[in-house]
């Protein structure tokens, strides 16, 4: 029986002030713990009895896990808010399709209490904040006891709920190379209401080269059982004169590639419909923003 | 696992003996008997449990209580002034008459008073913006919005 208004059962509670005590504490639980960021995943799926951790390593107490560095690039600690980053004006310049990201996040009681990281770790296809970072290049910091990896936040996704994180490991850092010059973004999402998970979303980067687009990242949530980088669809805008029959084969490609499924929240035809006109707005927007 | 853990909570200090598995909105309804605060969905899609945690709206049912030691709270019971005057936004829901059942309203007044703290003066788009996440099933929406917009102090002027 399955009752959201308590946490059925204890489990011990540890509060680590280090990335090194963190990581320690998880190899002394033998990986039957949690890493807790802002808890607004990890809490429901406990409360549905989808996880049932021996022991809670809350991570707010941990000063070197919450920052963000503009340098050039971005150096984000996996503890940064959708907040922090709706309100940083740097961001919303130049890397626009993150700010609407954070923007879109479903309230503002989760964008204060949700990070960046637990968004990620937590591994939905609709994380807000995994299309407009794939997009924009980001890779991901990774540590486990003494060993410490990167790779591309594209690789990261494995599957619906399912990251290459391995039990033990703890995401540290999200790093999102700096965008070239006359590069414009947008992040374009549909709910059923705006504080709703996204049955679509889409982000596209476009590199602009007076009339012509130089390069294109494009990436849709909520279509596949992971983010999805729909590469046949940036290739037909990629080292083109932008004209809008192109951008009109663009949208129809994207509603090809992707592989949507039914849910409680959209169904399969739809998504595919619509995501025509979502992708259509987006790169539209993001040419714009290219000057 | 039990621990003592200290909260402010509507500026007065309480010492409270907590498990790991109870959530803010536990401690606060069951131990303090602070009903203001409410038992919505619990999974983060009503906003009926909305409290100020150091100054910023947050969801009590999927905060720890163990995890927000040493915090400062404040719930609907603690903004009317020292003397039993109502919070500004408090006198203006009255006065539009924006309450009907009025589960969300406490979390309602608590995500206004926030907006207004950091954006005294909103428009409709930033309010309605800023309280999404805060659901009404009865009244809709367009009193509670006007009642907000009023207590601005754009409102007032």
């Amino acid at each position: 029986m399955i009752n959201s208004h308590i946490l059925s059962q204890e489990f011990e509670f540890v509060e680590p002030h280090t990335i090194g005590e963190a990581v320690k504490w998880m190899a002394a639980y033998r990986g039957n713990a949690k890493f807790m960021a802002g808890g607004t995943d990890l809490l429901v799926r406990m409360k549905m009895g989808r996880a049932r951790p021996e022991a809670i390593i809350n991570l707010s107490k941990i000063p070197a896990l919450r920052y963000l560095i503009i340098e050039p690039g971005l150096r984000i600690g996996v503890l940064t808010t959708f907040r922090q980053i709706e309100r940083n004006g740097f961001i919303q310049k130049r890397y626009t399709a993150l700010h609407e990201a954070a923007k879109a996040v479903t309230s503002i009681q989760i964008k204060t209490m949700g990070t960046l990281g637990g968004n990620l770790c937590h591994g939905s296809p609709a994380a807000d904040s995994a299309p407009p970072l794939i997009a924009f290049g980001a890779e991901v910091r990774m540590i486990e006891g003494d060993k410490e990896r990167t790779i591309p936040l594209e690789a990261f996704f494995s599957g619906p709920g399912q990251t290459l994180l391995t039990r033990k490991e703890l995401m540290v850092e999200i790093q999102v190379p700096e965008p070239k010059a006359n590069t414009g973004s947008a992040f374009v999402k549909l709910g059923r209401v705006s504080a709703d998970l996204a049955k679509v979303s889409v982000a596209v980067v476009i590199e602009r080269e007076e009339d012509f687009c130089r390069d294109c990242k494009m990436v849709m949530g909520s279509v596949a059982e992971i983010p999805l980088r729909t590469k046949g669809a940036e290739r037909i805008l990629m080292g083109r004169k932008f004209k809008e029959d192109l951008v009109e084969k663009a949208s129809l490609q994207v509603s090809e590639e992707i592989k949507p499924i039914n849910d409680m929240r959209s169904t399969a035809w739809y998504r595919k419909e619509v995501s025509k006109i979502l992708v259509r707005d987006a790169i539209n927007l993001a040419w714009k923003r290219a000057v | 696992m039990k621990k003592q853990i200290t909260l402010t909570v509507n500026g007065v200090k309480r010492e409270l003996f907590v498990a790991s598995n109870e959530l803010l909105l536990n401690v606060l309804r069951d131990h303090l008997e602070l009903t203001g605060a409410k038992y919505g969905c619990g999974i983060g899609e009503c906003g009926s449990c909305t409290v100020l945690l150091d100054g910023e709206p947050i969801l009590a049912c999927l905060t720890l209580a163990m995890a927000v030691d040493g915090s400062d709270v404040v719930t609907i019971e603690g903004i009317s002034g020292s003397d039993g005057r109502l919070h500004p936004v408090q006198e203006s829901f009255l006065n539009h008459g924006a309450v009907q059942c009025g589960f969300c309203t406490p979390g309602l007044i608590l995500t206004g008073k926030a907006l207004l703290d950091e954006n005294p003066q909103p428009t409709e788009g930033e309010i309605r913006e800023y309280i999404r996440g805060n659901l009404c099933r009865c009244t809709g929406y367009t009193q509670i919005v006007k009642a907000i917009k009023d207590s601005s102090v754009k409102g007032k002027a």
